[in-house]
């Protein structure tokens, strides 16, 4: 038995055609026997291979094959167990682990089920043909195509990016921009772009596919067999239905898309730098079909494009979102933050700064000459040059200023100020934030008003009895008559009444108001 | 050392003539002085500071700060510039316990003591052992 098998093992090494024997194991898929001729194309050695997991193998592949086409022909194969014939494969001279670059070389790869005795797939036998003369005679036509094709991409490409750095471009709208200019140079396809959030996928937008099919408020669940979408945002991968009619992972939503005259879905997730599917892209078909090489192409074109479109779009709501939080921090907490450009002299106020100073933002321009004309006189020499030392220093300052706004009202400001850059950088830049701190200025003045009264009112009276009082304990000659003084001591004590009343009323009437 | 305290001359003062009256009483009960003149506001000492064409005694002023039209303020500003400015002494004599008031009237090279009303012996006896340092 040894014998016969390594016999048989010797003519599968010797065969002439590149061949190799996967074995799918849990969802993945490992080489379980290459022969010479695979090998030659390969410049590796039998080792390196056998026993690792195909995609590992190919993941380093330097070249136009893409790796994401074998493992959704090995999924269907497993599926379907039938053999499966790609379109041919362009591979360019290439180089593993420092061997000799071969030479450009065309395959068309058939996958092969091996059945066992379950009936389920134990082997996928991968046969390469090359095809090389015949492909090099179509090549130079499909060049010039793929040129023009790609131009046409390329312009798309850039409108959409344009309309993506447009400040109020919503992304759905973005989004269709996109879709409809891919659709124009591939009119068979219809492309759809749904959001993951919370383990669906939502919001469609999907211009050319009927509004009954992916409605607005339409969840698919990211899962196994959820159609193409789901299942690719379940897998985190490509994922190609090439006959939705038959596909397992479309039997759900298979007859609504069938009436809709859907027959292959092609679906690919747009992830995050933390894995993380942000949205998945499906190209819809109206017949059964695989994906051509320049399909697969373009799929990883929009994807990555997405993937920026994406990306752009998260960080613009995170930047809008801080910028929400710090206007409403600002206008808590009585705040406004400055920039002040040394070079062209150009000053950016935030709107509750504009506030603070009391003037309109829709007409008044700040500048670091209307600053200091609101400060008031007694403060703008000191405030002058306050900044003009963190101009020239570099060091940071906290200070306070007192402004006048144009209805006169006076405001009492903590400023801060700090260098950013430095003078010798060409573009230097003053930053800072004011703090509105005239309540607590004014809560002082009252404070001050209060101890005032306490020392100068309240207390003169009292001092006087108290006097008085010493004066006839201690002085009995001091030549005033004893009526004199009693009268004063009354006095005092009416006049201390009188103040005392006063306070009373006041503490009313502030409670009233 | 009585020669001196008896050699210069108090001026008080006070818008409260009461004060005014309790002052004099502990100033020569103490024996400071018996020369002692009493003014209502600080427009009036500063006329009779004017009448001075030059001083041959230490002017001991006992002040009040809250007064009305001429402050105590007001005067200390007059008496940093006067002429006669060498022969004055001057302690504060006030109801007010604001610290900030104590700090600012402490700030004038003239003054040299702060005292808060109702004054009381053991203060004057304070102001007695400064005149008597003055030689």
């Amino acid at each position: 038995m040894d014998h016969e098998q390594n016999y048989f093992s010797s003519i599968f090494h010797a065969l002439p055609g590149p061949c190799i024997v996967i074995r799918p194991s849990e969802g993945r898929f490992m080489v379980f026997a290459v022969n010479d001729a695979y090998l030659d194309i390969l410049g590796q050695s039998r080792e390196t291979i056998v026993g690792k997991e195909f995609m590992s193998i190919f993941s380093a592949f330097n070249g136009s094959h893409s790796p994401l086409i074998p493992e959704s022909v090995f999924d269907w194969v497993c599926q379907e167990k039938k053999a499966e014939r790609v379109a041919p494969v362009f591979y360019p001279a290439f180089s593993l682990n420092g061997q000799k670059p071969a030479e450009d070389t065309w395959l068309e790869v058939t996958h092969t089920p091996v059945l066992n005795k379950s009936g389920d797939v134990e082997f996928i036998i991968r046969t390469l043909k090359d095809v090389t003369d015949a492909m090099r005679r179509e090549e130079l036509v499909e060049k010039r195509q793929r040129v023009a094709e790609l131009d046409r991409l390329l312009a798309v490409e850039r409108e959409v990016l344009a309309l993506n750095a447009t400040l109020g471009i919503p992304l759905a709208s973005v989004l269709t921009a996109y879709l409809n200019g891919i659709q124009e140079l591939f009119p068979d396809m219809f492309c759809s772009v749904m959001r993951a959030r919370d383990g669906f996928l939502r919001a469609p937008v999907a211009p050319s596919i009927s509004a009954k099919f992916l409605p607005a408020d339409l969840e698919v669940p990211i899962a196994e067999g959820a159609g193409s979408c789901g299942t690719a945002a379940h897998r985190k991968r490509l994922v190609v239905a090439n006959d939705i009619a038959t596909d397992p992972i479309w039997e759900g939503p298979r007859a609504l898309a069938l009436e809709h005259g859907l027959r292959a879905c092609w679906s690919y997730p747009i992830m995050d730098a933390k894995g993380q599917v942000l949205a998945v892209l499906g190209m819809y078909y109206k017949k059964p079909r695989w994906p051509t090489l320049g399909e697969l192409d373009v799929i990883q074109r929009m994807a990555d494009l997405l993937h920026i479109i994406f990306e752009n779009n998260a960080n613009a709501e995170l930047i809008a979102q801080n910028n929400e939080t710090m206007n409403q921090v600002q206008r808590l907490a009585r705040f406004g933050i400055w920039q002040w450009d040394v070079t062209s002299n150009e000053v950016f106020w935030s709107d509750v700064l504009y506030d603070i100073f009391g003037v309109d933002p829709a007409h008044f321009v700040p500048s670091l000459e209307t600053h200091h004309s609101f400060v008031v006189d007694a403060d703008r020499p000191r405030v002058m040059g306050i900044l003009e030392h963190v101009r020239t220093s570099g060091r940071d300052v906290v200070f306070e200023e007192c402004v006048a706004r144009p209805d006169g009202e006076v405001r009492h400001l903590r400023t801060w100020a700090k260098l950013l850059g430095d003078t010798g950088n060409g573009h230097p830049k003053v930053v800072g934030a004011c703090l509105d701190i005239t309540a607590i200025r004014s809560a002082e003045t009252e404070l001050k008003a209060i101890a005032w009264m306490q020392s100068h009112i309240i207390r003169a009276p009292v001092a006087r009895i108290m006097g008085v009082v010493e004066l006839m304990r201690h002085y009995p000659a001091h030549g005033q008559a004893t009526e004199t003084l009693l009268d004063s001591i009354y006095r005092s004590a009416d006049e201390l009444d009188g103040i005392i009343k006063e306070i009373a009323r006041k503490a009313e009437q502030g409670k009233r108001d | 050392m009585a020669t001196n305290s008896k050699s210069v001359e108090v001026l008080l003062v006070d818008d409260d003539p009461m004060f005014n009256l309790i002052s004099k009483t502990i100033v020569r009960n103490v024996g400071i002085s018996d020369r002692v003149v009493e003014f209502t506001g600080g427009r009036a000492l500063l006329a009779y500071l004017d009448r001075y064409a030059a001083a041959d005694r230490h002017l001991v002023i006992l002040l009040d700060i809250n007064m009305p039209v001429v402050s105590g303020w007001d005067v200390l500003d007059v008496l940093e510039r006067h002429p006669l400015n060498p022969w004055f002494i001057v302690v504060i004599v006030t109801s007010s316990i604001d610290r900030s008031d104590e700090q600012k009237a402490r700030s004038y090279p003239l003054v040299v003591d702060f005292l808060v009303k109702p004054v009381d012996r053991a203060g004057f006896e304070g102001i007695k052992a400064i005149v008597e340092r003055l030689g």
